[in-house]
Parts: structure tokens; sequence; C-alpha cells
């Protein structure tokens, strides 16, 4: 019994534990490998040194993320009216990480809160089927527009929202 | 940002966290993994609360004030650091173990192991260059606030008028280290970024990095170590999680920090001063990144209350050493004291901010039977994924079970207890969530539950020591 419990239960242990390291450690190595032989780093190396590194990784965030979101860029501009277009079929997961990332960027000018239908939606992955919305960032935001949004968004998969005079 | 103004915000912080180190007696020649490990975390800390301090003072982030506070600071540090130096004897020591080539093969395959993973932390730094935060948790709680924080430009009375939920940022209440050390890279930069805010990120990936290999390195040696490290290097979660500005892996790294100084006290292992000192920056850290962290500090103090013999606390609280606890007390009281002045709540300890009106016993009691077992299969399922936790969360089950009686006796115990307390804690927080069970899993389980990967990494090694050393 004695046996048992101080040295082959122990040794089992270890053994897993070996056992994972050598997967993980395979697996690791590997893909550290496969990083230098596909460029990951001479890309990467070229990328800091061309001369608007900070343009280029801009491009490449709009590029790797050019769906759902495809006027990330011009949020930028403050004072814009800036239309997102989603495409139909996007998870409306990716709806929501596309108002994340608008509101961030904008900031500080004041967005719609999109919270408050985040969550029965995004648990459902639900894919979209016409979904345009129109974002003000105009300095001042009228609180109506936060509840047009509201009323808009419920029993609704997603909104279509126009704004400033626009059909909605 | 400027090469210049990124020189700053990246050196200065490590100038003042190495020279606080050696001001508590840390010898880099005694244990140069572990020093380094904790040279950023340390600078880190000083950096957030020398922010913090003149924003309360009025000083606009972009001002010279917090740069003067930290050059001033470290400039102290570094005089009480030379005394200290200046009374010790000591001699670069690597413990060297086996013998010739075999020895060598293990140092080699060491440094192998660390270079490939601070190519990581270069490869990511590469990569992230210019990248702006723009989605997920990152842009919504954490970027977000450090925007409003620096556009408001001071922590004073008005603040809540820019930093409030209806302008759009999540989670107010939560611990503000992350955010502050994003507004001391705007300040340097000297305007709102879109780029440049992932440094900070990078600086706890490095240290993450050297941490897990020191305390491997340090149990089980090179070859060991390194081999063990690359089960915790290789996580898939390391590498989504250190590509924002989140603050999950720093609540990893503290917690692993703060473990390791608790059974290094235990085993009396280095000198009780520097290990204590290191202790208070690793759990103030801890509270000051999540507010997992101060879940974790308490499941840490319970471990060690119920894990490690009262002599060894008597002995290594001895003296005036003990003043380092003050360290995580204060940074508490002060997260504590915003969180009051300016009314932000938890919304997981308030029922969604009073949507679910139950007190929280009840919150505990009723939806237990409906949400526990769902909780628990979702954690299976996640812990048997090879791919997803590296079986981490099954090593730890196989060590507790096969362990043997190293694992329920002092000092491993209190690590032991710590990370099922842990684990524990995260299982009641999804029972008392408000939000739909499912989608809070899906997107927040695997990289909260991680937090504990660190100090189950601890735990492997400590455990292994036997098999590898005797």
């Amino acid at each position: 019994m004695q046996l048992l419990f101080r040295r082959i239960l122990p040794g089992l242990f270890a053994v897993a534990v070996a056992v994972a390291s050598g997967v993980a450690g395979a697996d690791y190595l590997r893909g550290r490998w496969r990083r230098v032989s596909e460029g990951h780093w001479s890309r990467a190396i070229a990328a800091v040194r061309a001369e608007d590194a900070e343009s280029r990784a801009w491009s490449r965030v709009l590029r790797e993320r050019a769906t759902p979101l495809r006027a990330l860029r011009d949020l930028r501009r403050p004072d814009d009216v800036v239309v997102l277009r989603v495409r139909p079929g996007v998870p409306i997961v990716e709806v929501s990480q596309v108002l994340m990332a608008a509101r961030t960027l904008v900031f500080p000018s004041p967005v719609l809160p999109e919270f408050e239908f985040r969550r029965e939606l995004a648990a459902k992955r639900l894919a979209l089927d016409e979904s345009i919305v129109v974002l003000d960032l105009a300095p001042e935001t009228p609180p109506e527009f936060a509840e047009l949004f509201d009323r808009s968004a419920k029993g609704r998969d997603w909104a279509l929202l126009r704004w400033r005079g626009e059909a909605r | 940002m400027t090469a210049s103004a990124l020189a700053i915000a990246l050196l200065l912080p490590l100038a003042t966290g190495a020279a606080l180190l050696r001001a508590a007696g840390l010898d880099p020649r005694r244990d140069l993994l572990g020093f380094l490990a904790a040279v950023y975390p340390a600078g880190a800390l000083l950096t957030g609360s020398a922010q913090f301090l003149t924003l309360r003072l009025g000083f606009h982030p972009a001002s010279p004030a917090t740069p003067i506070v930290l050059a001033a600071l470290t400039l102290g540090l570094a005089v009480i650091g030379a005394k200290r130096a200046a009374g010790e004897e000591s001699a670069w020591t690597v413990p060297l173990r086996g013998r010739g080539a075999l020895r060598w093969a293990g140092e080699a395959f060491f440094v192998l192991v660390l270079l490939a993973a601070l190519g990581d932390v270069v490869l990511v730094g590469l990569q992230r260059l210019g990248e702006p935060i723009v989605s997920g948790d990152s842009a919504a709680i954490w970027t977000i606030r450090a925007k409003m924080i620096f556009a408001h430009g001071a922590i004073d009375a008005d603040l809540p008028d820019t930093l409030n939920e209806a302008r759009g940022a999540h989670h107010l209440d939560y611990p503000l280290l992350g955010p502050l050390l994003q507004v001391w890279c705007m300040g340097r930069a000297g305007g709102l970024l879109e780029a440049g805010l992932q440094w900070p990120t990078l600086g706890w990936y490095a240290s993450l990095v050297l941490q897990v290999l020191a305390v491997a390195r340090r149990r089980i040696g090179p070859a060991a170590g390194a081999a063990l490290s690359l089960v915790y290097l290789s996580l898939p979660t390391i590498t989504v999680v250190v590509g924002g500005t989140m603050m999950d892996h720093v609540v990893a790294l503290a917690f692993l920090g703060l473990c390791d100084r608790i059974l290094r006290l235990a085993e009396e292992d280095g000198d009780a001063g520097p290990n204590l000192a290191l202790l208070g920056v690793w759990a103030a850290v801890l509270v000051w990144s999540k507010n997992e962290g101060t879940m974790l500090l308490a499941a840490a103090a319970l471990g060690s209350l119920a894990g490690l013999r009262a002599a060894t606390w008597r002995r290594a609280l001895g003296g005036p050493r003990a003043a380092w606890l003050a360290l995580p007390a204060a940074v508490l009281v002060l997260h504590r004291a915003f969180n009051r002045t300016y009314g932000f709540d938890n919304d997981l300890m308030t029922g969604g901010n009073g949507r679910d009106a139950r007190p929280l016993p009840t919150m505990l009691r009723e939806n237990l039977p409906t949400k526990g077992g769902d909780i628990l299969a979702f954690f299976w399922e996640s812990a048997r994924d090879f791919d997803r936790g590296r079986g981490l969360f099954l090593l730890f089950a196989a060590g507790v079970l096969l362990g043997g009686r190293p694992v329920w006796t002092a000092p491993l115990r209190f690590l032991t207890l710590a990370i099922g307390i842990g684990a524990s804690g995260y299982f009641l927080a999804y029972v008392i969530s408000f939000e739909d069970l499912r989608w809070h899993l899906f997107t927040s389980a695997d990289r909260t539950t991680g937090q504990l990967f660190g100090a189950i990494h601890l735990f492997l090694a400590a455990r292994l020591r036997r098999f590898v050393v005797d």
C-alpha cells in the first residue's frame, strides 16, 4: 500500500506531466519554427522598417477586419456621420465587436449605447439579413437617439437606423 | 508615438522597478531570472501610483509631473539600493545541476526555450506596433477608460462627467492599473493615442515568460524546468490576451509571483526580507490589475492560513520587513476609495447593478441548482480540451489525487488550497452572474480561469522537485 501511494501513484503523475510537456513542447517548437519558415518575422520586421509603420498597421487592421466593418478609419473624424455597412450573414457577435471598436475609436465623441441589446443577441450568434447602422458622431448626441435605438432594437435581430433627417 | 516618447514610456518604469527591487534587497546575482521577471511589474506599480498621484493633484497627464516624480523616486531608491549593496558580499551564482555534457545540454535547452519565448514577445511587439485597440474587452473596458481619464485630464470631482457608462465605458469599478499605464503612454506621446497603448502589455508578457521559466528552473533545474514551462508557454490564451490591453495575464503573472514568494518564505529559500518585499509587490499588482485579483489574494491568504505552519509566518513577519504588506493593503484601500468616491459598483456583486435585487446568499442558494451543473460541464469540457488549456487543470487534479502526502503537507498544501479556493471562486462568480450563462462562460471562462495556470505551473514544478532533484 505504501509503495502504491509513495511511489506508483506519484510516478504516474510525473509521467502524465512529462507526456503533457512533450506534446505541448513539440507543438510549441514546431509552431515557432513554422513562424520563421513562413516569414512571420521577416514580414513583421519589414512592416516596422517601412516609413509609415503606423499607417501600415492601420491598413492591416482594416484588411483583417474588413468585414463587417467597412469604414473604421473614417470613424476617426469625429464630426462625420459614419455608416457602418454590415454584410448579411455576419454573426451578431462580430457586429457587437464593431460597435465596441467604433465607440473606443471615436471617443470622446458620444456614440450609441449597444450593451442593452447585446446579451440576448450575442448568445445566439444570430445571422443578419439587413444591417446598416448609422452613427451620429456629432459632439452632442440628443437623448432621442438612444431611445430610438432601444425601441428599434427591441424584438428585432438588428436595427436599421438613419439619422439627421434621413429616412429610417 | 515617437521613439523618444516610447523610450521614456518603457524605460523609466523599468529603471524605477529595478531601483525598487535593489532597495528592497533583491540581488540579481543570486536570482537573475526572478529579478528580471519582477522589474517591469515593480516599475509599473510605481508608475501607476505616480500617475494616479499626479492626476489627483490636478496635473495633466501630458505634463512632465509624472516623469519627474518617477525620476525622483528612482533616484531615491537607487541611493538606498547602493547603500545596501555596499554592505553586501555577493557573487554571481548560477546553480548548475548534473555533470558534464548532460549539464550543458540542459542549459542549452533552457536557453533555447528562453530565447524562443522571448522571441514570441518580440514578434508580438513587432506585429502590434502602431496597431489600434479596436475590439473586445480591450477596447470597451480597458482602453476607453484610459482615454476618458486622459481626456478629462485629472482625477477630480468632475471625473464622472467623462468617465461614465452613458459615454460607452463598461465596468468602471475595475482596478485602474492597466488604464493608468495607458494614460502614462498617452502622456508621453502628448495626446490621445490610437496606437502604442499595448506597450505595457508587452512588458507584462515578457515578465510572465521570465517568471514562468524562473520558478520552474529554480525548482527542477534547467532542462526539466524548460520542458515543463513549454506547457504554459504554448497556451493559446496567452497570445490572445497579450494582443490587446486586457489584464488577465497580469493576474496570472501576479498570482504566480505571489504564490512563488509565499512558498519560498515557507521553504526558507533566500532571505525573508526580499521575499516579503516581492510578496508585497506581487500582491499589490494582483489587486490593482483586475477584480479577480482580490479574490485570488483572498484565496492565497486562506491557503496560507490553513496550509502553512504558524511558525512560518511568525518567522517571516518578524521585524520591520512586515511593512511590505502595507503595499497591497494601501492599493486595496485606494481602489475601494476610488470606487466609493465615484459610486462605481461591481455589477457581479450587485446583481447587475440592481437588476437582480436578491441578496448575494439568496442568489447563490437559488442559482446553484439551475446553473451549477452547466458551469461544471463547461469547466470539464474546457479542462479536457488540450488545445484550449494544455491539460493544466487535469494535471493539477492528477497532482492532487496522485501526488501523495507532500501535496497535503506544508508548505505545498498552501498552494493546493490556494488554487482550489481560487477555482471555487470562479465557479461561484458564474453562479451569481446576472448575465446569460452561456454567453458569459463562452466569452470569459477560458480567459479568467486561465489566471490560475501560472500557479498550477508552480504547483507542478514544486511537486516534481522530488523526482527531478532527489
